[in-house]
């Protein structure tokens, strides 16, 4: 009994630990930034200085801008790819996120849009001008489902959580959270080194 | 003779039985991945269509137009974008209606009866696609929906 209490404990202390210093939360409902928005602050740095940095990032990062939500002190722009495989994930796992860079002097907030795509069937995922995604060949493809009833849990393998009848969500894929989370915190992070550096 | 027949049955209880709730686990197991499959098609098909009419998105709205003809709307936004409206409306009925009836005697009594049956119906929607252009006439942006 003692034992079991101490893994317990053990695995409450550890994702207290891997929570902390996340900027994104991954749950149930999907994976958020936490506080809606992760501000960065460049002292000294003028409001053109700024923008220019966002725009040689997107550049060197080869991410598209996207001009239709971009605007007077926002620019967006959008990155598609596979986040994981199937051999890790249970499905091949692609990523659709688009971030929006709001900038003024000495500031830059970002926020963003994610939507998280399955492809169970090997689908070849391909995303057009307008942001939207189809499959080659039309081959099966979803929307991510982060959780699935418990019934679907073995053909849902990639989801994160299951919820029983009576409403009683388990988690069942923690690897997946962990991979995801890894996943968009490397952008704020990589953000946050890249538009800190003096250029 | 019954004792052996109910030997028999016992037997072949013991035997079937346990086989039973496997076979009814791989059947719902081979329904539930066929559903997951069902579903990935409708919503891969469904994502086709978009992504077909989108694609213009990059396009010159001029390779649009002469392909789809003359545009239903065209307005111009504050921030300089010019919107190109094509809207399809969709409207009509069908079904049938079949009136019920009350049977009575002389006393007032019901003796048969039958509720009526509504299965009319009716449809009226507009289907529309905008394309976003820029200043230099490129398509930004694509929308589409039905209101």
């Amino acid at each position: 009994m003692k034992k079991i209490v101490a893994i317990y404990t053990l695995i409450a202390v550890a994702n207290t630990c891997l929570a902390q210093g996340s900027q994104f939360a991954c749950d149930e409902s999907g994976i958020y930034l936490i506080n809606k928005s992760v501000t960065i602050s460049l002292p000294g740095l003028s409001r053109d200085r700024v923008k220019q940095r966002i725009l040689s990032f997107i550049r060197d990062r080869q991410y598209t801008t996207r001009p239709f939500y971009s605007g007077y002190n926002l620019i967006s722009f959008r990155d598609f790819v596979k986040c994981c495989e199937k051999s890790n994930c249970g499905s091949d796992l692609f990523a659709k996120n688009i971030f929006y860079l709001n900038y003024d002097s000495g500031v830059i907030k970002i926020k963003a849009e994610i939507e998280i795509y399955s492809s169970f069937y090997g689908a070849e995922l391909i995303i057009n001008g307008n942001d939207d995604v189809a499959s080659k060949g039309d081959v099966p493809f979803a929307l991510y489902e982060f959780q699935v009833p418990e019934q679907y849990s073995a053909e849902y393998p990639e989801a994160i959580y299951t919820f029983s009848k009576k409403g009683k969500i388990k988690m069942k894929n923690p690897y997946v959270q962990q991979t995801l989370l890894g996943f968009y915190n490397r952008y704020i992070t990589d953000m946050e080194t890249y538009f800190a550096a003096d250029r | 003779m019954n004792i052996i027949i109910r030997s028999a049955v016992i037997v072949f209880c013991i035997v079937a039985f346990p086989a039973l709730p496997e076979a009814q686990t791989l059947a719902s197991k081979n329904t539930r991945a066929q559903a997951r499959y069902n579903k990935e098609k409708l919503f891969a098909d469904s994502q086709r269509k978009l992504f077909t009419v989108t694609s213009w998105a990059g396009a010159a709205i001029g390779d649009l137009l002469a392909s789809w003809g003359n545009y239903t709307g065209k307005s111009e936004l504050p921030n300089g974008m010019t919107v190109y409206t094509f809207e399809s409306r969709y409207s009509g009925s069908g079904g049938r209606y079949t009136p019920g009836y009350i049977v009575t005697d002389q006393s007032g009594n019901v003796v048969a009866q039958k509720a009526a049956k509504d299965n009319t119906y009716s449809y009226d929607f507009t289907e529309y696609y905008e394309f976003y252009t820029d200043k230099s006439q490129r398509i930004l942006h694509v929308k589409t929906g039905t209101r």
